[in-house]
């Protein structure tokens, strides 16, 4: 059962966001930053972005494996839902 | 005159259709299938490979062989099950799959090629001379039916909603559930795919609550409704995914006009009932072998007897019910072949066999039909004991029922990737729920019996409800008496020598035999997925609810092993056939894009512009007064602004509006060059990096105020530029004080070029405009009022001639142009605009593709300036300043009038196949009467090289020189005056 | 299928987009709430529609004064033109855009949403008797030939 809870508009269709990419891990160069992301199982750290709603940008944790989202912010304020 | 007919779906008026150019009368409640089987027709079309005479096996959507198209060319709807085809008067209706007529069939003469046809023929025979050979033959005469060339089907209405419960399938779990989920406050939305609420109930001659089926399903549906739940009939579940279900309706049955609700319940019963499975048998596949309940469906729902003299052959105890139930309608039950021996019968079931008995009927247990006798339809079963299948015997009948027990529906639960396991009671695939807010019950999991239904839709209802936070106190299970269990014992085909097996049919709709698999399991393709892929099981519109666990069954047998391991194949949406016309929703024609389109729009159109879509935009490509055709026109409107000036409407350029003490900053990080060092009342031509250092974009940005930018970017990429800045202002630069707000559609843009443009702009904007456009240098920009409205004017060429842009107010946007075009001003649309801006070397998307380095495209002088931005890190890569990088270059044909065209390779000499660039865009220039591109070429290659065009789609090979890429005014003096 | 629904094309709006960069508290007279509605009468003047974005639909003289207090924690973006305003009134209203969003669950727990009806970039309010929507300009075609189709025009 998936839809996203965007921060501000609530619960939304899966088809309002759009995937951008997974976030680096920190203190890489600026090509492993660009290029290279390691792989894991459980936890996957990404940016969407809201863009059939209120365009706002999210980070969200998900588990690649299930598809389960672990947790949304706004990739801005970091506040919580 | 013949009688009306009874039954429960009939009304007494009447109707007349066309099938196969014959016309025939039927009742209105009539589908297809009933009206032909009352008015004796038995053929209804032909299979697909083997081109066998068919006819209607099923009454629901399981139906494999009697796809009829509706209508005429070339808005035909081929392969409608004949079944689900509720007829209107004058509805025309052709078979399928045969050439000339159903009856006199030339391609039927394939059968005595069907040795060369079996599973996977076109990877084993028609190899000599080769494939090609063979292949339009082949093709024309494949597939079902023929595929339409428009759709007359009206617009599907659409609803997005969403409830605490969804109920698939209101037959008694369903119903159950529904009623349990409603009493305890649920919000309840119940699905029925029939045109009325029962299900099995129907023919269900067992009490539930000490009433009849009929009583009860009546007082359900009553209550139902008291209690506000929504119940849509003709309506099916055909899949849906990430939660959300898709329901389609269809009330005049298929296809007609129909309604798609995509609804998100908070959780889901699965209530879909099973579907009555075939047994394969020499011959099965003749018309007038049909599924047993299939029989019972007609008699009671359309008054028709499917045949006078009937053989019933099965493998549990209702069949002595509904032996009972067909004897009552007046049908003559010659036999019935029960496969399990004498003693297997529950005492019920032995005395409805002795009182048939007594009537008349053969009661044959441990015996099977091994074979169907007749040509065009069934005039004998061949039938023998199990034990002994040498002992055969003929029974003459004009119909053969069969019933080889159920398949649980189960595709809801299984399409989004859930679980099955093998019920050994059943001999059936069931879903094991892994979900918790998903709960399949009734016969649809496994409990055929009408009590154990009952109990299982009550929990179901009660589990759902509570899932969405509705509770009440413990919900009773309506008591049911006078349902006994089948007893059934599996049997999937008769034996057979292998030749026989050639016609045993699995999936007559893909024509899969028990050979097809023989085969098949021989050749390794041992995985049920490959079994499907390779013969064809399970495809088209019966998604194997009629073939799939006989075909998973029989594999199972013929490898040796047991069903559960074989498992079936993934079941996909959707469950039974939807037009596109209903899943496209309100995407078609003009709207299956959202066409955007500028303030000057209307203008545009009533003036003859030649609009195109550029991406979603529509724009003037040219307009029709000037030319019948692009490339004429162009260079008349081309030829035009540079002699005296024009006007184009640039509006689609995309706008940002940035603003905030930050906003410098920011802006210098987006670019290439610093943006802080603009000063107020000034523009500069801007480039964005992408974060890996290929070029994203350009444009001009304005600065407006200390704080307040104007950034524009290149309309096809307006999108993506404000996601690209808003991503870096809501991550690194969250707490900057900075505003981004996208202005494109707040601001029409008319660009106003050439000789002329000045003197006019000053005609006619007012007394207060004249000192500050006069004094206008390159690249400055005005702001103030026209017409009360905001107005800036910029003076920036795209073009190469003296031009200014005007960003105005929309509302004063068509005032604007009109005057300019009265001034003197003609417009000049895309055409034109991209041959002027070739001339000068300007960059488009052509340019701009996203592979290109700033080096490539010359602009070393801004990465010179060391501004720390976006993409500065990753332009240090060797990769980057390889000596064979491209460049990019102008070119002219060398004899000076040969045209060449964008995507033509470039090569050193005429026959080298290695390229050393590519050509990305030429036109033909008015202002140098000749053809003149872009082009990257490698590094290696100088200024002045000879270059040779290949062309090989296209022909226009030529030779080219290699010149500088501003071909036109190259000190830019006109632009600049 | 068409529905009892009057749509009526609004015109040209001096409308104004605020947005914040500053924290905000209640004094500053903004509806904090995300998707909260600011009236006046029956008519909204201030949406927030977005997170730190507020949307002033031609934006009388009063509420640009009050913008013009905050300007040292956002900007005021005069954006005259952007939106084309639709009323939809009438009880089919819910009908016609539940045929392209689930506008009920939308607005559950709000006054107003950013969403996109037919493919278009929207902003939605809830009023009495139906609602408002702003779509962008450059897509008014396509959504009133929806909204048109749906009303029996």
């Amino acid at each position: 059962m998936s839809r996203l809870i965007c921060p501000f508009c609530g619960p939304r269709e899966l088809r309002e966001f759009e995937f951008h990419k997974t976030l680096p891990n920190a203190g890489e160069s600026p090509f492993e930053r660009v290029y290279l992301r390691v792989d894991s199982l459980t936890l996957s750290v990404e940016h969407w972005q809201h863009v059939q709603g209120c365009r706002a940008w999210l980070q969200i944790e998900r588990n690649p494996s299930t598809g389960e989202v672990l947790m949304t912010r706004l990739a801005r304020s970091g506040e919580a839902p | 005159m013949s009688a009306r007919r009874k039954g429960t779906r009939l009304s007494a008026d009447t109707l007349r259709f066309s099938f196969d150019g014959r016309t025939f009368t039927a009742q209105v409640g009539d589908t297809a299938a009933s009206a032909l089987l009352a008015a004796g027709v038995k053929a209804m079309g032909r299979s697909v490979k083997y081109r066998r005479l068919r006819g209607v096996m099923t009454a629901g959507p399981e139906e494999p062989n009697a796809l009829l198209t509706v209508g005429a060319a070339p808005a035909n709807i081929p392969n409608v099950p004949a079944t689900q085809l509720k007829l209107s008067d004058g509805m025309v209706l052709q078979t399928q799959n045969r050439w000339p007529s159903l009856r006199f069939d030339l391609t039927a003469l394939l059968q005595l090629g069907s040795a060369y046809f079996g599973a996977g023929f076109y990877y084993k025979t028609f190899i000599l001379p080769k494939w090609r050979f063979w292949e339009g033959m082949i093709r024309r005469l494949a597939g079902l039916g023929n595929a339409p060339g428009r759709s007359d089907l009206p617009a599907p209405s659409l609803e997005h909603t969403h409830c605490d419960v969804l109920v698939a399938g209101a037959g008694p779990a369903g119903l159950a559930a529904a009623l349990a989920a409603a009493r305890n406050g649920a919000r309840v939305v119940l699905a029925e795919r029939e045109p009325a609420v029962g299900g099995e109930l129907e023919f269900e001659t067992a009490k539930i609550e000490g009433r009849s089926a009929g009583e009860w399903t009546c007082a359900a549906l009553g209550e139902l409704t008291r209690l506000g739940a929504r119940v849509l009939t003709d309506t099916t579940l055909v899949g849906g995914s990430t939660g959300e279900m898709v329901l389609h309706t269809e009330t005049a049955g298929m296809p007609g006009p129909a309604r798609l609700i995509k609804i998100r319940p908070t959780a889901l019963v699965i209530a879909t009932g099973a579907v009555e499975r075939m047994i394969a048998f020499t011959d099965n596949d003749r018309p007038g072998v049909y599924l047993l309940g299939a029989a019972e469906r007609y008699l009671a729902r359309y008054g028709v007897a499917v045949g006078q003299r009937l053989v019933l052959f099965a493998n549990h105890d209702r069949v002595y019910l509904a032996a009972a139930r067909l004897a009552a309608g007046g049908m003559t039950i010659a036999a019935i072949l029960d496969t399990r021996v004498s003693g297997a019968q529950s005492d019920a079931a032995r005395s409805a066999a002795a009182e048939l008995t007594a009537r008349g009927t053969a009661c044959l247990a441990g015996h099977a039909v091994i074979a169907a006798r007749g040509r065009r339809a069934v005039s004998a079963a061949v039938v023998a004991p199990v034990a002994d299948p040498a002992r055969m015997q003929s029974l003459a009948c004009d119909a053969i029922l069969v019933s080889g027990g159920w398949g649980p529906v189960i595709h809801a639960a299984l399409q989004e990737g859930g679980t099955k396991r093998f019920d050994e009671t059943l001999s059936a695939f069931v879903a094991t729920d892994a979900s918790d807010w998903r709960v399949t019950a009734g016969s649809a999991n496994g409990a055929i019996s009408l009590a154990a239904a009952l109990k299982e839709g009550v929990n179901a209802g009660v589990a759902a409800a509570a899932r969405a936070q509705r509770r009440g106190p413990m919900a009773a299970v309506p008591a049911a008496s006078g349902d006994p269990e089948p007893h059934l014992q599996a049997y999937w085909r008769t034996p057979s020598d292998e030749r026989a097996e050639k016609t045993q049919f699995v999936d007559p709709q893909n024509d899969v035999t028990v050979a097809d698999l023989r085969s098949t399991l021989a050749e390794g393709f041992i995985d049920i997925e490959h079994v499907k892929r390779y013969t064809a099981l399970g495809f088209g519109t019966d998604q194997a609810k009629f073939g799939g666990q006989l075909g998973a069954a029989i594999v199972a047998q013929l490898r040796g092993e047991p069903v559960p391991a074989v498992g079936t194949s993934r079941l996909r949406p959707p469950y039974h056939p939807v037009t596109l016309r209903s899943l496209a929703g309100h995407r078609v024609g003009a709207h299956l894009r959202p066409a955007r389109v500028t303030p000057l729009h209307d203008w545009h159109l009533a003036q003859g512009a030649e609009m195109e879509a550029m991406g979603l935009w529509m724009r003037p490509r040219y307009y029709r007064a000037n030319g019948s055709n692009a490339t004429d026109a162009g260079i008349i409107e081309a030829g035009r602004v540079r002699t005296k000036g024009g006007i184009v409407d640039g509006s689609t350029l995309g706008k940002i509006e940035v603003a905030g003490p930050d906003a410098a900053a920011f802006l210098d990080a987006m670019y290439l060059s610093k943006a802080s060092t603009i000063k107020v009342g000034r523009s500069k031509y801007m480039v964005n990096l992408r974060e890996d250092g290929m070029v994203l974009d350009d444009g001009i940005v304005l600065r407006l105020s200390e704080e307040r930018f104007l950034a524009t970017v290149s309309t096809g990429h307006t999108d993506h530029m404000v996601s690209h800045f808003e991503h870096y202002r809501e991550t690194e630069w969250a707490s900057a004080r900075l505003t981004l707000t996208d202005v494109t559609d707040a601001w029409a843009v008319i660009v106003v070029a050439g000789p002329e443009s000045r003197a006019v702009l000053a005609s006619l904007l007012g007394a207060q405009w004249q000192e500050s456009l006069a004094r206008l240098r390159h690249m400055d920009f005005a702001t103030g009022l026209h017409d009360g409205h905001d107005l800036t004017v910029l003076r920036a060429s795209f073009s190469g001639e003296l031009a200014f842009e005007l960003h105005c107010r929309p509302l004063i946007a068509k005032g604007l142009w009109e005057a300019l075009v009265g001034a003197g001003l003609a417009p000049y649309g895309l055409e034109a605009l991209d041959i002027l801006r070739l001339e000068k070397g300007y960059l488009v998307s052509s340019e701009l593709n996203g592979q290109t380095t700033p080096f490539d495209l010359g602009l070393d002088g801004l990465v010179a300036l060391g501004n720390p931005c976006v993409g500065r890190d990753l332009l240090d890569r060797p990769a980057f300043r390889e000596p064979h990088r491209p460049r990019l270059v102008g070119l002219r044909a060398s004899d000076g009038k040969s045209r060449f065209l964008g995507g033509a390779q470039l090569t050193e000499d005429a026959v080298s196949a290695v390229p050393v660039g590519y050509v990305t865009s030429t036109a033909y220039s008015p202002a140098l009467g000749e053809w003149i591109g872009l082009a990257f070429v490698s590094r290696a290659v100088p200024e002045g090289a000879t270059l040779h065009v290949r062309d090989p789609l296209r022909g226009d090979n030529t030779t080219v020189k290699v010149v500088s890429p501003v071909h036109y005014d190259p000190k830019s003096d006109r632009m600049k005056s | 299928m068409t529905y009892e629904c009057q749509i009526t094309i609004q015109g040209n709006a001096r409308d104004i987009e605020f947005v914040a960069y500053a924290e905000l508290s209640a004094a500053a007279g903004l509806p904090m709430a995300p998707g909260a509605v600011s009236v006046v009468g029956a008519t909204p003047t201030l949406l927030h529609v977005a997170p730190d974005r507020w949307f002033a639909p031609a934006a009388s003289a009063q509420t640009r004064a009050d913008l013009a207090l905050l300007t040292d924690r956002g900007s005021v973006i005069e954006v005259e033109g952007k939106w084309q305003r639709v009323d939809l009134q009438g009880p089919g209203a819910t009908g016609v855009l539940s045929e392209t969003i689930d506008i009920v669950a939308v607005l559950s727990e709000r006054d107003c949403a950013a969403v996109t009806l037919f493919d278009c970039p929207s902003w939605v309010a809830r009023v009495a008797g139906g609602y408002i929507v702003w779509t962008r300009a450059s897509h008014r075609l396509h959504l009133q030939a929806e909204f048109a189709r749906l009303t029996g025009r």
